[in-house]
């Protein structure tokens, strides 16, 4: 297998040299000027991790910290486990199943800007479709502000995404069709149900893919940012912060760029973390079969 | 003895019943609320702004059709159009090539080094654009690629990288080392092997990756704003804000934009998926 | 091997080939014929009344000087979209020749260095000199140059309901901030929803009443509202001024106001749901806009100075050069000449009843019949004592994006106006 070690090398080359030509230089960037006191405008100043040390002082970094993790949790579990539900009752093809797959990607089809928007008409106290809802039901004077009120901002936010896990969806859906036919059939005359067949003997199957679905969810979670953006700007007073709006806001608005880029550095040490975590958790990378 | 197995079947027969109900009603719930963006945007699109505003979930009263022609003549929308097209199928073809070509690497080599270098190769997942923006664009600018479709294809490309290789890493397991060894042993060299033989086997997979993958370019936005400077080389997510300005929105002419926008990702979704269902119908080519 | 190893390279060669070429190459904009290109990238596109008369500008300056100037356009549709590429572009080497003032820009480009010292241009030009209102001009003067040209001013009061008004049985506008709070119970009283608000993005309509109530307070904060840039916001007047707004956002607006935009704010005046509004003669058009408002709206609407005769009167910030060769200064500079001269302020004027920043364009017949309730504008404007300018000229880019935390956190309860004047003052001092 000598030479194959010289194609697999050269399979690898153009990903890698990719790789390397757009981000070698930023990323590299983003973790060396995170050392520095860099504004726009100003010279740069070595300081070592003073920049980190303030901001573990730092109250709204700690906020958006906190929120970062929780969104990253839900979304690596529930959301994960949504995406994977879906593709198992999908793969039965029930009644109408195709549309109903067209249906969920919709969502993330459609841009950030309009969902945003969407999201906003939705739950608009005065206007909204949830409030009329209510109203429908009976509750005449029912008028919750569900983005801005302290007690539903946080979890009205995190509707946003939590339930549109078609992504998910589809990959599993992907790798649930190379499972052969002969499986499911010995599963059906050892008498076990559909239900059991999934839980059973699919879903052990799709350790590899759904290791993988924990791992982009999960990340995902570490740049959400337009949706967060668009519908509150992280408020109202902070309590949807997370650290990409922070960095943003550091960045763009106050020219910070040496403190924003330790909050990026510091991603990328969580995003890391998450990735061998997770891989060490599903044992994947080794092949079934 | 009958009337007790009748019973049995009758429980059997409920319990069917109740499944299927469930099943319908989680998908018909999975179904309205994913739709109902959909549907919002395209009727909005036939309404006034102020019946967009002051109504926003309600039925047009009249239909016209004003929103697409602001949005044609306001915004030089079709223009875009054609360079979002190309731009996304060139960094969709150039992505699946050269990721499909690693991705198989990093499913049949075993080692410290692929797994550290693929959990490399993945910073991109989890760092935000806003803090590599500058430096991206002082790379293209000194390559030579600053306002030029080539560089928006070459970033586009690069931005899939993590995508792509985990979920054709995670299909390229699947598939048994012995259909490789077997073609070794008739002959077919590395490369052949690779493309006429594990290729079309993994193709739901591409296609998955494909849709993911053009997706991302079709709305990309921030690097399509910061990378190009003329016409000739945006695309159409940036049209987006030409009807938003703060004290002189149209938001009519904006959703018949989103339409016109949203169409082709959902065709292309449409096509691609069938390759998969391909996959499910034709049994498989595990064992 | 060599054969399959020839086969892969081919294939990879030509997928490069179709990308290459299907992405067919750079634009020229170089110059021909000793032709002098003028880049300027701007945000007077799409939807904006601004964009059409924009490019007309573009269009003849264009053609007078075929051979010798060319002004090549670079359309970046959203303000924040603008501001965002201009700081990226201005620590490149590639910046572009002109640049416009939204959210400090041109104090950023004076910092870098980038910007030019335009006063040799106003020296040898007098005439073009006298254009501008001195006033405009010492805003867009650092160390005793200047940098930036205007074409406009911000001027700004409120718009009323007279019908709703009148169903309330409120005769004439408030002359001090207690009896408009005694105009807010009326209305309520009568069922009607006094005053439009927003939170989101700046939240510009409930900034121009916190401004104007930090103007009007006492000369303390007539002249905090003249500063630019203030760090300290723990201040009396501060307080009492969020104490005010959270008594409106609690109670005399609509009940979507904390965490709407611009747009559905300004929807319940133009439906008119709504008595007031905060805002400047931009609006005007839309009142008869049959997309936008209420039929008839146009005929019911009264402007007027905030309580205390306050007005916001704001020279803006202008176009700035940053060409790096006097050749190119040159040629930007007479763009720019031909872009703020008092015949296109004119034009702007009588298309949206922009106000111009020269004393040269008169307010003629013909715009005060187009736009009758600007003339009302200018005819109370006389009558101002305190003249303020307003945060998105002088705060922090930061402090302007916080309000619209602290709006709506004062209107849930979440902050009490001590706690919000705080957030304010460490917001500012991070700069």
């Amino acid at each position: 297998m000598k030479s194959n070690r010289l194609w697999y090398t050269l399979f690898l080359a153009p990903a890698i040299l990719i790789f390397l030509l757009v981000f070698g230089f930023p990323v590299v960037n983003v973790i060396f000027t995170s050392f520095f006191d860099y504004k726009i405008n100003q010279p740069m100043k070595f300081i070592g991790f003073d920049n980190y040390i303030a901001l573990f002082s730092d109250k709204a970094f700690l906020i958006s910290a906190k929120n970062t993790i929780i969104w990253v949790v839900l979304q690596g579990t529930v959301h994960v486990i949504l995406g994977v539900a879906v593709a198992l009752v999908l793969s039965h093809k029930p009644f109408g199943w195709k549309i109903v797959r067209t249906s969920y990607m919709i969502p993330i089809i459609i841009s950030s800007a309009a969902r945003a928007m969407l999201l906003l008409y939705v739950f608009n106290p005065q206007m909204g479709l949830v409030n009329s809802l209510f109203k429908m039901l009976g509750f005449e004077n029912f008028s919750l502000n569900w983005y801005y009120d302290p007690s539903t901002s946080f979890w009205t936010v995190t509707s946003g995404w939590l339930f549109f896990a078609s992504l998910i969806t589809i990959i599993v859906m992907a790798e649930i069709a190379t499972i052969p036919q002969s499986l499911y059939d010995a599963a059906k005359i050892d008498g076990a149900s559909k239900l059991q067949t999934d839980l059973f003997v699919v879903l052990p199957l799709l350790r590899n893919v759904i290791g993988i679905s924990v791992i982009l969810a999960a990340t995902s979670m570490l740049k959400e940012f337009e949706l967060i953006f668009l519908t509150t700007n992280g408020g109202p007073n902070d309590t949807n912060l997370n650290l990409p709006l922070y960095l943003y806001k550091e960045a763009m608005m106050l020219n910070n760029y040496g403190y924003a880029n330790s909050i990026g550095t510091l991603l990328i040490f969580l995003g890391l973390i998450l990735i061998f975590t997770i891989t060490k958790l599903f044992r994947f990378g080794q092949s079934d079969v | 003895m009958f009337s007790v197995k009748g019973e049995m079947n009758m429980q059997e027969s409920i319990k069917n019943i109740i499944r299927k109900a469930l099943t319908f009603i989680f998908l018909a719930v999975i179904t309205f609320i994913s739709v109902l963006p959909i549907f919002w945007v395209v009727i909005s699109s036939f309404k006034s702004t102020r019946e967009i505003t002051s109504s926003p979930l309600s039925l047009p009263t009249s239909f016209s059709f004003d929103g697409y022609l602001t949005a044609i003549s306001v915004s030089p929308i079709f223009q875009y159009y054609g360079n979002s097209i190309i731009v996304s199928v060139a960094a969709t073809l150039l992505n699946l090539i050269f990721m499909g070509m690693a991705a198989y690497v990093f499913a049949r080599v075993k080692s410290k080094f692929i797994n550290v270098l693929l959990a490399v190769m993945s910073v991109t997942l989890f760092i935000p654009i806003t803090s590599m923006m500058q430096s991206i664009y002082s790379v293209i600018e000194a390559i030579g690629l600053y306002d030029t479709k080539t560089g928006l294809v070459l970033v586009y490309t690069a931005i899939g990288i993590p995508i792509t290789l985990f979920v054709l890493r995670s299909f390229f397991l699947t598939i048994p080392k012995e259909i490789e060894e077997s073609a070794y042993i008739d002959g077919a060299s590395f490369v052949r092997t690779f493309f006429s033989i594990i290729v079309p086997i993994a193709r739901p997979g591409f296609a998955t990756a494909a849709i993911i993958q053009f997706i991302n370019c079709w709305n990309e936005f921030l690097f399509a704003l910061t990378l190009t400077s003329s016409n000739e080389n945006r695309t159409v997510p940036l049209v987006l804000n030409y009807f938003t300005s703060m004290f002189s929105y149209d938001y009519t002419a904006l959703f018949a934009a989103l339409t016109m926008i949203v169409i082709p990702s959902i065709i292309i979704f449409i096509l691609l998926q069938e390759q998969v269902v391909s996959g499910l119908s034709s049994g498989s080519v595990k064992g | 091997m060599k054969k399959s190893l020839k086969k892969l390279s081919l294939l990879l060669l030509s997928v490069m080939l179709i990308a290459l070429t299907a992405c067919s190459s750079k634009t020229s904009e170089e110059a021909t014929d000793g032709e002098i290109v003028i880049k300027f990238p701007h945000y007077y596109v799409g939807t904006d009344p601004h964009a059409q008369w924009f490019d007309g500008v573009v269009e003849d300056f264009n053609k007078e000087h075929k051979g010798e100037i060319r002004v090549v356009t670079e359309e970046i549709a959203g303000e924040q979209n603008y501001v965002d590429k201009m700081k990226l572009l201005l620590q490149s080497n590639d910046t572009p020749d002109v640049g416009m003032s939204p959210l400090g820009l041109l104090d950023l480009a004076y910092e870098a260095g980038k910007a030019v010292d335009l006063t040799p241009y106003l020296e040898e030009d007098p005439e073009f000199k006298e254009q501008f209102d001195p006033k405009s001009l010492e805003v867009n003067t650092y160390d005793g140059k200047v940098y930036g040209l205007p074409s406009f001013k911000g001027m700004m009061g409120y718009f009323y309901n007279k019908e709703l008004f009148d169903k309330a049985g409120i005769s004439e506008p408030a002359k001090t901030w207690d009896e408009l709070f005694e105009q807010f119970e009326k209305l309520k009283k009568a069922g009607i929803t006094p005053v439009s608000m927003d939170t989101a993005e700046t939240g510009w309509l409930s900034s121009l009443w916190f401004n104007a109530m930090i103007g009007s307070d006492s000369a303390a904060g007539l002249e905090f509202m003249n500063t630019y840039f203030p760090k300290d916001f723990n201040k009396p007047y501060i307080v009492d001024s969020l104490v005010k707004i959270q008594s409106m956002l609690q109670e005399y607006t609509t009940s979507d106001a904390v965490g709407s935009k611009y747009d559905t704010a300004a929807m319940h005046f133009l439906n008119g749901e709504t008595a007031m509004i905060a805002n400047g003669p931009w609006m005007i058009a839309d009142f008869s806009d049959p997309n936008k408002a209420k039929e008839g709206l146009d005929k019911q609407i009264g402007v007027a100075l905030y309580p205390e005769n306050t007005l916001f009167n704001a020279p803006e910030k202008g176009y700035f050069v940053l060409s790096k060769d006097k050749e190119h200064q040159d040629a930007t500079v007479e763009f720019i000449k031909e872009l703020v001269s008092p015949e296109r302020q004119k034009e702007l004027l009588l298309l949206k009843g922009e106000l111009p920043d020269s004393p040269k364009v008169e307010i003629t017949d013909d715009v005060k019949e187009k736009f009758p309730i600007l003339a009302e504008f200018l005819t109370v404007a006389e009558e101002a004592e305190n003249e303020i300018l307003y945060y998105q000229k002088t705060w922090h880019n930061n402090v302007q994006n916080e309000v619209s935390s602290i709006y709506p956190a004062l209107g849930n309860g979440q902050l009490t106006p001590e706690e919000a004047a705080d957030k304010l003052t460490k917001a500012a001092e991070k700069n």
